[in-house]
């Protein structure tokens, strides 16, 4: 995934590859700058282009190449099968429209449905997200819902068409700490209650460890690390995932010195030669600024970007 | 240690404007943004304050700065009251002493000063020492928070949000201060800059022997820089004590259901419940009677919607303001 600017050329996504397997809650973590959401907008055929570009690769969806299709076809996919939830809850609804027709437009759409119907099961979706007086609210505009009850709306919107896969961009980061775990759990329960798998993006560790069984570690337009969750967070193998767990503070131990990483991330028109990581790597040899490490697979669908991992 | 920073009952109202519907349904015309919040910071510690949004964290704040003036209360710098009857001259003397980082890097920064000029103003305004004196302070401070020389002229976009925090805290240190405010100093960096930012400020606060009042919402943070916490709900203080007894002994419910919904990075410590607390904060134009966290505490009793708790010391050195705080939850 490329990005063509006045300034240059930004590398935003570099050959990254992911499987994300259907009922597995799969985690995106990354800081600013890594690519997270890029790869969220490419998935849903998102993205501007111009400047955006994609060069090469495959994101096979249900044996679909997503790349492949028109956009009428990919229209037809896009909130009936793949729904989104995005972070900002406020700008992603439409101010002068009642929350019950938002929800209930996807429906109208892809399902074909009388718009009164719709609007019916609209309040149902509410209600199961767990908003109080759910037919009535439904008549109300965007304005009058706090954050938490308005990502709940999200929710619900991107549920009306009962899709496979929800890809969720930072949901919680516009929430206060009560109303973030609220949100969490319903996401975690959407595997168990709609069969659906989630896929959530984040810069926040402790979330992806609360809500998903596989994750992906990114930095800089590269995948760092894949794998479960347990050996991400108990056994990690990449230099940057072991630094960012080692500099995290913990709300439930007393720390007497964070680790850090130095430096800063990179400017991604000039990234640094050979892995992206090795500027501020404390392990870094010669030559990891010289050759980029492919990613070293140990098991299936787990890998490590680093060339430590060539060896192990 | 001693106290170095005392705030005793103090309250900022604002009034808000109300439409003619609303005079004639008498709907209350005051926010009571921070409602009688007593504290105190000794010497060369780090006192958190931890709210949600609009809990009247950063109004306090403001108040201590003396960017605002209080209702009623007093805040006490060195034995003086700033808000009271206080020389133009000594009050110019506390400004130098009390200085701030805010949490938007970027946002204080004067987008068309060098960075040298920014941390270079508070001399300047203050016509401490000469021009070489300014000089010198200016690099010892940018070396300290690890900025180089080459860095002097740069314009504050050139540099990463990590760099512009230096900046902004290489600016609050030129005054050589007793005590610097941090208001959410590292919400807005991202995940790998901000133990920089935080051990930083840790190793500064040694070599300066400075003394900080931290804000932050972000529970994790405030476990790992602060000394003394003080939990914030609706202006007011619920629970105050020592940090480890506040995150091992938390005796508030709402202290207790902040601790329980924090993310923790270890997939072995899911929250496997959600949250029992109901609803989300009341307006603080309308804060409840009694107890102002009944209406959302999973415990209230009658009592609790009809007798405001004060915040009581429970064990030693630990205030909660809570009916049921003997009785087991």
């Amino acid at each position: 995934m490329r990005f063509y600017l006045g300034a240059g050329v930004v590398n935003a996504v570099e050959h990254l590859s992911f499987n994300v397997k259907r009922g597995v809650n799969f985690g995106i973590v990354g800081e600013s700058g890594s690519g997270k959401t890029v790869t969220a907008l490419t998935i849903m055929g998102l993205l501007a282009r111009p400047p955006g570009r994609v060069d090469s690769g495959t994101i096979s969806y249900d044996g679909i190449d997503l790349l492949k299709l028109k956009n009428e076809e990919m229209r037809r996919i896009r909130g009936k099968r793949i729904a989104m939830v995005y972070q900002d809850p406020m700008t992603s609804l439409n101010p002068v429209l009642r929350v019950g027709f938002q929800i209930a437009e996807a429906l109208i759409v892809h399902e074909r449905i009388a718009r009164h119907q719709a609007e019916v099961r609209a309040v149902e979706l509410m209600e199961s997200m767990g908003i109080p007086e759910a037919a009535k609210r439904a008549k109300e505009y965007p304005h009058q819902f706090s954050g938490g009850m308005r990502q709940r709306i999200m929710i619900a919107m991107a549920l009306a068409t009962n899709p496979d896969l929800l890809i969720a961009d930072e949901p919680t980061t516009a929430l206060d700490v009560i109303t973030q775990s609220q949100i969490l759990s319903l996401l975690r329960d959407l595997e168990k209650k709609h069969g659906m798998t989630v896929v959530l993006i984040t810069h926040d560790l402790g979330i992806v460890a609360q809500v998903c069984e596989e994750a992906l570690v990114m930095y800089a337009g590269h995948g760092m690390e894949c794998g479960s969750i347990q050996d991400i967070f108990s056994k990690p193998k990449h230099p940057y995932t072991i630094g960012l767990l080692e500099s995290t503070t913990r709300a439930d131990r007393q720390i007497e010195r964070l680790m850090s990483i130095p430096g800063t991330i990179p400017d991604l028109i000039n990234p640094p030669s050979g892995c992206r990581f090795q500027p501020r790597c404390p392990v870094a040899q010669s030559r990891c600024s010289k050759e980029e490490p492919p990613a070293f697979s140990h098991g299936s669908d787990c890998y490590s970007k680093c060339w430590q991992s060539e060896s192990a | 240690m001693e106290t170095l920073l005392e705030v005793e009952k103090l309250c900022k109202y604002f009034q808000v404007k109300r439409t003619l519907g609303e005079m004639t349904k008498n709907t209350p015309r005051t926010v009571k943004a921070v409602d009688c919040v007593s504290f105190r910071v000794r010497r060369g510690e780090t006192l958190g304050l931890v709210g949600e949004s609009g809990c009247g964290k950063t109004t306090t704040t403001k108040l201590i700065l003396g960017l605002l003036k209080p209702t009623s209360g007093r805040v006490i710098f060195e034995g003086q009251d700033i808000h009271g009857n206080i020389m133009q001259s000594t009050l110019k003397h506390v400004h130098r002493e009390i200085q701030a980082v805010f949490q938007d890097p970027a946002g204080s920064l004067d987008p068309r000063m060098t960075i040298g000029e920014i941390v270079r103003e508070p001399l300047d305004i203050h016509k401490t020492g000469d021009t070489s004196f300014r000089d010198d302070t200016v690099r010892q401070m940018l070396e300290a928070v690890g900025l180089t020389a080459e860095q002097y002229n740069r314009y504050p976009h050139e540099l990463s949000g990590g760099q512009q925090q230096r900046v902004a805290v290489a600016r609050a240190l030129t005054l050589h201060p007793k005590i610097v405010i941090l208001d959410e100093p590292v919400s807005a960096l991202d995940m790998s800059v901000r133990s920089q930012i935080l051990n930083l400020l840790k190793d500064l606060q040694a070599k300066f022997d400075l003394t900080y009042l931290f804000v932050a919402h972000d529970l994790s943070v405030v476990r790992y820089m602060c000394d003394d916490v003080a939990v914030m709900y609706l202006g007011q203080i619920v629970e105050y004590c020592p940090t480890q007894d506040l995150y091992e002994h938390p005796i508030h419910p709402y202290t207790k259901a902040l601790l329980e919904a924090v993310p923790i990075p270890d997939p072995s410590k899911r929250i496997t419940r959600p949250s029992n607390l109901r609803g989300s904060m009341p307006s603080p134009i309308n804060i409840p009677t009694g107890c102002r966290f009944h209406t959302r505490c999973p415990y209230a009793v009658e009592k609790c919607e009809k007798v405001e708790p004060e915040l009581r010391e429970l064990s030693k050195g630990h205030f909660a303001s809570c009916h049921l705080a003997e009785t087991p939850l």
